[in-house]
């Protein structure tokens, strides 16, 4: 007898909702908009409930963030195609908003820092760095979730951090 | 190996992901190159940099709402069709006879649903609480102060149930309290709004989605106790909690 609906949805539940922080702040790196992200989220994890029988176990955060990761391309392509061609490093774009009331006003001050440079790498660099920065995930979990060979994974996590590090120059140049 | 081969390996040295030979060449090349020793000292400084700063955007309360709202959309109409779920069954004949006899028989089954998703809702969320603290010296008078009224807040750390902060809710167009509890590995909402202030309270035990809903009398107030605990044992923790709150004589 084929699994119900509802048992099938249960299941899916306890396999990807535990990534849905993972989910959402990858998406809200990946479109820098709040209700934007919220939207791809949404979007990704109805997708997913669809290609759940093709989940075979396995690692489901790098597998929610895969569709996500998808998901937020296509919907970028569909509604902001300007973000998605290739800026050059220096130029600046919008920063994402510094909403994070709790910090302490130094550590504030470093984090909004940092949030700002991240924010201002190119789409391509931002997603590699986000996904080995916050999830922590292998090169080559970042190669399958990217659908690239590990090789260009290194090359551009490489390029993400040294144009990062040339951001913060000032600052760390001071701090030494 | 020469310094631009080097400084493009820097990164999977530092993160563990160079294999053996190239660990190797690049650890000789940097016993001879000053700007590749320098440069990684700085790449690491950087990397625990951004490790320290940096704070994931947190998920936003209606988002992870719409979304299992969106998922149990699906999963409720077919749930009578699964009869080996079990326990779930009585959740079912419960929200069918809400529905049926509505408002005569208990609270608005509406009402037992909107606590279950806004306890589901809170938990999902980054900051389940607002005011994190497991005591109730800091936790009331910072509901009291959000709240047109001054609920009770027992602490029952000493009991195995962790109380681990507060929050307010808006429930059913009023504001009520939630207080956020630990037991085991399950958490425990209590919502708590003065008694008479809704006017179809929830009066009986629910079941929802595998989340029970157990309604109980604290002095001036109503409490409503959320939790995916099993049934018993979260009778037995509204046990505790009533004593607490009677006995620290907090219920204003």
């Amino acid at each position: 007898m084929p699994e119900g609906d509802a048992a099938r949805t249960r299941r899916f539940e306890a396999v990807a909702l535990p990534h849905l922080a993972a989910a959402y702040n990858l998406a809200r790196w990946i479109c820098r908009q709040e209700a934007d992200a919220a939207d791809v989220v949404q979007e990704a994890v109805m997708r997913a409930l669809q290609y759940f029988d093709s989940y075979r176990g396995g690692d489901a955060r790098a597998w929610l963030l895969q569709i996500v990761r998808n998901a937020a391309h296509s919907w970028l392509e569909r509604n902001r195609p300007a973000s998605l061609t290739l800026v050059p490093d220096s130029e600046l774009e919008q920063l994402p908003a510094a909403d994070d009331p709790v910090a302490t006003v130094a550590a504030q001050t470093a984090a909004t820092q940092l949030r700002q440079a991240i924010g201002q790498l190119s789409l391509e660099q931002r997603e590699v760095l986000i996904l080995r920065e916050f999830e922590h995930l292998s090169y080559r979990q970042i190669a399958s979730i990217l659908d690239t060979p590990i090789g260009t994974v290194m090359s551009r996590l490489s390029r993400a951090r040294d144009q990062l590090s040339r951001m913060l120059r000032p600052t760390t140049e001071a701090a030494t | 190996m020469n310094h631009e081969q080097a400084h493009a390996l820097w990164d999977a040295y530092l993160d563990n992901e160079l294999d053996a030979a190239a660990t190797l060449a690049l650890e000789a090349h940097r016993r001879e190159c000053d700007d590749c020793r320098a440069g990684l000292i700085a790449r690491r400084a950087l990397l625990a940099q951004v490790k320290a700063a940096v704070r994931p955007y947190p998920l936003p309360a209606t988002l992870g709402a719409r979304i299992s709202r969106q998922l149990r959309q699906r999963i409720r109409p077919r749930l009578a069709r699964s009869p080996w779920l079990g326990s779930l069954a009585a959740g079912v004949v419960l929200v069918l006879a809400g529905f049926l006899f509505g408002h005569t028989l208990r609270g608005p089954p509406d009402l037992d649903a909107e606590l279950v998703d806004a306890s589901v809702r809170a938990v999902l969320s980054a900051n389940p609480v607002e005011v994190v603290s497991s005591d109730h010296h800091t936790v009331k008078p910072w509901l009291s102060g959000r709240l047109p009224f001054s609920p009770p807040v027992p602490e029952l750390s000493t009991l195995g149930d962790v109380l681990l902060g507060g929050r307010v809710d808006y429930v059913a167009r009023i504001p009520v309290g939630a207080l956020l509890y630990q037991h085991g590995n399950h958490r425990i909402t209590v919502y708590l709004w003065p008694r008479g202030a809704l006017r179809n309270p929830p009066t009986r035990a629910a079941t929802l989605d595998g989340y029970h809903v157990l309604p109980v009398a604290a002095g001036d107030f109503t409490a409503v106790m959320v939790s995916d605990l099993g049934r018993e044992e979260l009778a037995a923790f509204r046990a505790r909690w009533s004593a607490a709150a009677t006995s620290d004589g907090t219920s204003r």
